[in-house]
């Protein structure tokens, strides 16, 4: 009998050993960010002004992303119009999607767009970091490139937003 | 009902107008396309001393070198295994390829050549040819020029914008090497050099050139595990470097050539300056993708005083 107590009494301990180390390992679980791909589609419309070389960058187009759904974007910079045939810029924008979903950018340094010979049709070529995430991107983290062409002379652009974002 | 469903229709736009825009979206047009099948053709025309000429005399002629990559093993191609690599010209017995790096134009990059001598009588102005390669394996190419009129191979009796001179022989990369990314690479002379009178025609192929003149290098590949064009979607980096210049040029992706036949590929100009060492100098092409690949070419130029 006091042999089956010292079994029972090892099996609980064991057990409780074991239900810790799953509840701590769970926690680590809910603790670490998880990665995901983030790609997103958008054409539109965009404005650039230029006074002083300074180049005023507005753009508002419509699209679809990852847990976005059907979704808007826009967004603001500037460029140094100066530099030719690559103007670098910089601003930020916000993806808005379906359910409250929205995502913040920051378009960071480096970021170009180059003209063709002619000035009228640019290759962007960018990077974003993401500033917040709402909704389904709630807590969303990490940098993303952008992708695309904007036509000068017609005043539409179409990009793609594409890198994987933690949350 | 009709008139009410007008004004809704009006509104709508009004308030959309990006909608409106996005219906006509401006697209990329990578060149050749946006996917390379199957085996991948880089050539390009020059003299038996290899420099680089897009204008050749009637009577003269010209010789067509190239390489060619097999999409599926992402080998360089020797002569095993090629049952026909050859220039298809207008009006013209076809030019078949020979695989010979020291032959008169090749070189152990471009070991593939092919002599054209022009008919006196030959048309003048653009050649509009093609280069075609059937593997044994049952799988094919085709290669055809930039669409960027002043540098195709053109006709003509004034060939005064191709300057000759003798051009070191590309540096090897092993036949049968296995390539993570396959790469077109050439260069032309930029319309406007910052130290020197320029050439009487602009942007031609050349890799022949004055001190003082602008070095303009034109670049595609296509990254052989998709198939795809490398463009900024896929690239991370991509660049070019020159002896004795510090920091490697970034290369642009960009639009190029007429507003009808507008096609995407990468560029960028370094001004050659005055007291440039004469002689031949290599240009490292290097594209770092996405993926973390690497494909990099080596291209020979000559300058001249």
């Amino acid at each position: 009998m006091k042999k089956q107590r010292f079994v029972m009494i090892a099996i609980g301990a064991l057990a409780a050993a074991v239900l810790t180390a799953g509840v701590a390992a769970a926690a680590t679980s809910v603790g670490a960010a998880t990665a995901f791909p983030f790609t997103a589609r958008f054409a539109g419309a965009a404005v650039v002004r230029v006074d002083e070389n300074v180049a005023y960058i507005s753009a508002n187009g419509s699209g679809k992303g990852t847990l976005l759904s059907t979704s808007k974007v826009s967004g603001k910079g500037t460029g140094d119009a100066g530099a030719q045939p690559c103007v670098p810029f910089t601003g930020i924008g916000t993806m808005t999607g379906l359910a409250k979903t929205k995502l913040t950018f920051k378009v960071v340094p480096a970021s170009t767009g180059c003209g063709d010979e002619a000035g009228q049709v640019f290759s962007i070529n960018a990077r974003a970091t993401v500033i917040k995430g709402y909704g389904k991107l709630a807590n969303a983290r990490g940098k993303l490139k952008i992708t695309g062409v904007y036509d000068r002379g017609k005043g539409t652009f179409s990009v793609k937003f594409a890198g994987t974002l933690t949350k | 009902m009709r008139k009410v469903l007008l004004v809704a229709a009006i509104a709508a736009t009004a308030a959309f107008p990006a909608a409106a825009a996005a219906a006509d979206p401006p697209v990329e047009t990578p060149f050749p396309s946006p996917k390379v099948q199957q085996v991948f053709i880089a050539a390009q025309t020059v003299t038996t001393e290899r420099a680089m000429i897009t204008q050749v005399a009637p009577g003269s002629s010209v010789v067509f070198r190239a390489y060619a990559v097999d999409g599926k093993t992402h080998r360089v191609l020797a002569a095993k295994g090629v049952k026909y690599f050859y220039v298809k010209i207008p009006n013209q017995p076809n030019v078949k390829l020979k695989f010979d790096p020291t032959a008169a134009g090749a070189s152990a990059r471009m070991p593939w050549s092919g002599t054209w001598a022009v008919p006196a009588d030959y048309k003048l102005g653009l050649v509009d040819f093609k280069i075609l390669i059937k593997l044994e394996a049952k799988r094919y190419g085709q290669f055809v020029q930039l669409p960027v009129t002043s540098a195709q191979l053109t006709v003509t009796k004034t060939t005064t914008t191709s300057i000759s001179a003798p051009v070191a022989a590309n540096p090897a990369v092993p036949a049968d090497a296995k390539l993570d990314a396959a790469l077109y690479v050439d260069s032309v002379n930029g319309t406007r050099p910052a130290g020197t009178t320029p050439r009487p025609v602009g942007c031609t192929q050349t890799n022949v050139f004055r001190r003082g003149e602008q070095f303009v290098l034109r670049t595609w590949g296509s990254d052989l595990a998709t198939g795809n064009v490398l463009s900024t979607e896929n690239v991370d980096t991509a660049t070019f470097a020159v002896p004795g210049v510090a920091s490697p040029i970034t290369l642009n992706w960009g639009a190029h050539g007429a507003t009808t036949n507008r096609v995407w590929f990468w560029t960028n100009a370094w001004n050659i300056p005055t007291d440039f060492p004469l002689g031949d100098a290599t240009i490292r092409v290097t594209f770092t993708l996405d993926s973390g690949k690497v494909g990099s070419y080596d291209y020979a130029i000559t300058i001249i005083p």
